[in-house]
């Protein structure tokens, strides 16, 4: 009967909790699409999501520069990370000696905990120059998504790193017994095993990278302009908002929060990409 | 000449601060007029930032509260005036703007004296100490002793200020505390406004929307600040006219060789 | 029959710890040895010596020689993953990838890239019938080899090692994890595979090496106790401590 109870009780705060996480959430979603939703009846969908230029003060709102900018860096970190990410934590988890693994993976832990604006300060004395020795001002796309591959790739080594890790010793010492090398083995039976975590560390780190903001206003530039190359300066969706809210009323908050929603959905959109993909490779086999 | 470091163009980097703060507002009225900032301008949301960058690019230029000027940049001459204390007191500097405290309605309490305080003798000596421009101090009697809290809340220009200014006075009065917070002009205004600090902070003057709105706001100068324009230390040119900072920003002039004819 | 594998003057250490002592062994063509004893006497460590897979185990280390066909496989210029092609090896625990049934099979043959002339369909085909597995499978070839049932999974890992046409199968207690009906059929096979393999199973069931092994060796703490015909050791031990393990006296 006692335990009957507790069992019961149990299911109802698990419930509860996971209730009042969903209605926090939504509550939020809903603010935001109600506030940013008179932009979209005034400007227009259509001209806020195409229009390029952006000059609250004249009342023009157009975010394609800024979408395209936040697109531009979560894609570059990406590119970025994965490999380098994935490299590191095979390294971590399949060839680093027992102490040298236990010196390095817990300095990448400390780095997910360094905030955001410390990354932007220190890319914006140490990569800005650099880039700009390639071209242009140096407050570039390239510049920002050096910084986020910086800030990503934590992520995307421990959680690669855990699940290369996890991966059965079974299945390394069957390939190793069929004659299968130590690279060999790696790559066609550990890595595959451990790929449904890495897309998870990957996801994750997407996540991270069009998000950040603080890091990105510090050395992407915040320039309203299409960029055409990865050495012109750019403004991501968040940094837009970051940047502004602060003066923002009327309808210039509107359309920061309409600026918002589109990135909501274009976070949704990625997730669902990655979603199908991971879901893909695990029917493939 | 040749300002960048092996680079073959000179083309001007402009860094500005974003849309809405009061440094580019004020910029804006004074520099620009009707010119518009060009699209190619980086922005930076801080003074700090601002000055990094051009402390780090040698073909940069970008303008920031002189409380903010230190070695790593030049503050340009403009108008054939150098942007010293001397000449920002004297009002001979083109570029300089009151800075305010905004209180709904007369300021009481601590929050009136700490008001006074800052406009004593003492309060403008921190001024002028901390690289703002000071005026005449207000004889002030200060009293024994004083408890209470006061939020201050604004502009990011009259924030490191206020803060010296903060801590010298919980220093004499070890009962009383002071909260300094940032967010900008506007966010001064509208705190001051609507109660949520008791006082605001704005580094421009009250827009007449924010004067109907907030019809009880009361403002106190409680120091002047110049904006300097900076460039890196490396950047030949050390004076321009108005007109040609806002050719510069305005993205007429791109190149520093189009303005060979200034070096000194 | 000749001998195809032999150590002689084997030891083997984890660290400071000594699992085998001096162990002198010869493995004859087509013929199927058994490894018995009780459980850590050794018997893993050993038939792990023979296809050099305690490499890659941290500090360890090997004294004497293995010869396969007269050569140290230990030898400083012996080719670790060569050895591992004519010495294949079936665990305890079946073990297939998360793979398909048919890149389970092509694992090996894609790994070393000399699949001569023969096409990949070929090789995996030929070796699921010689694991008698074939008939099971051949229509669910590109379903994942993790969903057959744990005796078809054992007869993978079988096919597996046969792909890589080894010359020596070494079985760790290949039937412990299976029911009798799936044993059987192991049993069956192994005495298919006797000849044209030369088999080495360790086994901690008794019958079952009676039944399927021509050769048996008894270890006991690491040591080799003793060596003989199967049918000699089970009904006429030379040693007291065999004949008291195979009565069930102790182990
Ligand atoms: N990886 C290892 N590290 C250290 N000791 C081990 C390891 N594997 C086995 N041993 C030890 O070696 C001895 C022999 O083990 P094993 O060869 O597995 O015996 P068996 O297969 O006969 O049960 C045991 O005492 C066991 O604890
Ligand atoms: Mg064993």
């Amino acid at each position: 009967m006692n335990r009957y109870l507790t069992d019961k009780l149990s299911h109802w705060v698990v419930l509860l909790c996971a209730f009042v996480s969903l209605l926090i959430l939504a509550l939020i979603a809903i603010f935001t699409f109600q506030q940013g939703f008179p932009a979209f009846r005034e400007i227009g969908i259509v001209q806020f999501l195409t229009g390029t230029v952006w000059r609250p003060g004249q009342g023009e709102f157009g975010i394609l520069t800024m979408i395209l900018g936040s697109i531009y860096v979560t894609l570059g970190a990406l590119v970025l990370s994965t490999p380098l990410g994935v490299g590191c934590a095979i390294l971590l988890a399949e060839v680093a000696p027992h102490q040298v693994r236990g010196i390095l993976r817990p300095m990448v832990e400390l780095l997910v905990g360094i905030p955001s604006i410390v990354y932007g300060l220190v890319g914006m004395m140490f990569i800005v120059p650099l880039v700009r020795e390639i071209g242009g001002t140096g407050f570039s796309i390239l510049a920002a998504v050096i910084v986020l591959t910086a800030m990503v790739l934590p992520t995307v080594i421990t959680i690669s790193e855990d699940s290369i890790r996890s991966v059965p010793q079974k299945y390394k010492d069957g390939a190793l017994s069929l004659g299968a090398t130590r690279w060999q083995t790696i790559w066609h039976v550990t890595l595959p095993a451990a790929r449904s975590g890495i897309i998870t560390a990957v996801v994750l780190g997407m996540g991270r990278a069009i998000g950040e903001t603080m890091a990105m206003i510090m050395v992407i530039g915040n320039a309203i302009r299409m960029p055409t190359s990865p050495l012109d300066p750019a403004r991501t969706l968040t940094g837009n908002i970051a940047v502004e809210i602060m003066y923002a009323a009327g309808i210039h908050e509107n359309a920061l929060f309409a600026t918002g929603v589109v990135l909501f959905v274009l976070i949704i959109a990625l997730n669902s990409i990655a979603f199908v993909t991971r879901q893909r490779e695990q029917e493939a086999e | 000449m040749s300002v960048g470091c092996g680079r073959d163009s000179d083309a001007i980097t402009i860094i500005s601060r974003e849309e809405g703060s009061g440094t580019r507002a004020y910029f804006k009225s004074t520099v620009m007029g009707d010119t518009l900032t060009t699209d190619g301008a980086i922005l930076l949301p801080y003074n700090g930032a601002i000055r990094n960058a051009v402390a780090g690019d040698p073909n940069g230029i970008g303008y920031i509260s002189r409380g903010y000027v230190d070695s790593a940049v030049i503050p340009l001459a403009i108008d054939g005036v150098s942007c010293t204390l001397e000449n920002c007191q004297a009002g001979k500097y083109p570029l300089s703007r009151p800075l305010y405290f905004l209180t709904s309605g007369e300021a009481t309490g601590v929050t009136a004296e700490f008001i006074n305080f800052c406009l004593s003798d003492a309060g403008q000596t921190i001024v002028a100490d901390e690289g703002y421009i000071r005026q005449e101090g207000k004889p002030w009697d200060s009293p024994q002793k004083l408890i209470g809290n006061i939020s201050e809340r604004g502009s990011t220009t009259i924030q490191p200020l206020a803060e010296k200014l903060a801590n010298r006075f919980m220093k004499l009065y070890p009962e009383v505390t002071i909260t300094i917070s940032g967010g900008g002009s506007s966010v001064g205004v509208k705190s001051a406004g609507n109660g949520t600090a008791d006082i605001g902070a704005a580094s421009r003057e009250l827009k007449s929307s924010e004067m109907e709105e907030y019809p009880d706001l009361k403002t106190h100068v409680m120091a002047y600040d110049a904006v300097a324009i900076i460039v890196h230390p490396d950047n030949p040119v050390h004076g321009l006219t108005t007109g040609e900072v806002a050719q510069i920003f305005g993205g007429e002039i791109a190149d520093w060789k189009e303005l060979e004819f200034v070096e000194l | 029959m000749g001998i195809k594998m032999q150590t002689s003057s084997l030891s083997f250490y984890y660290g400071e710890k000594q699992a085998l002592a001096n162990v002198s062994l010869k493995f004859r063509e087509q013929e199927i040895t058994a490894l018995i004893g009780p459980s850590g006497c050794g018997k893993s460590t050993f038939l792990r010596t023979l296809n050099r897979m305690n490499d890659t185990i941290p500090h360890t280390r090997l004294e004497g020689e293995v010869l396969l066909d007269n050569q140290n496989i230990y030898a400083p210029d012996a080719d670790v993953v060569a050895v591992r092609k004519k010495v294949g090896m079936v665990f305890q625990q079946p073990n297939p990838f998360p793979k398909s049934v048919f890149n389970n099979v092509a694992f090996g043959p894609r790994m070393s890239g000399n699949n001569q002339g023969v096409s990949l369909d070929e090789v995996v085909e030929g070796s699921l019938r010689a694991a008698a597995l074939w008939d099971e499978v051949k229509d669910s070839l590109h379903k994942s080899g993790l969903v057959l049932s744990g005796g078809q999974q054992q007869r993978l890992c079988i096919a597996r090692v046969l792909a890589i046409e080894p010359e020596v199968i070494l079985m760790d207690e290949p039937c412990s994890a299976l029911d009798p009906i799936a044993t059987l059929k192991i049993e069956e096979l192994m005495q298919e595979l006797k000849k044209k393999y030369t088999i080495i199973i360790v086994t901690h069931n008794m019958q079952q090496a009676a039944r399927v092994s021509q050769w048996t060796g008894f270890f006991l703490m690491g040591e080799l106790v003793e060596y003989g015909i199967t049918r000699d050791i089970f009904t006429n031990p030379q040693n007291k401590k065999t004949e008291g393990y195979i009565t069930g006296r102790f182990g």
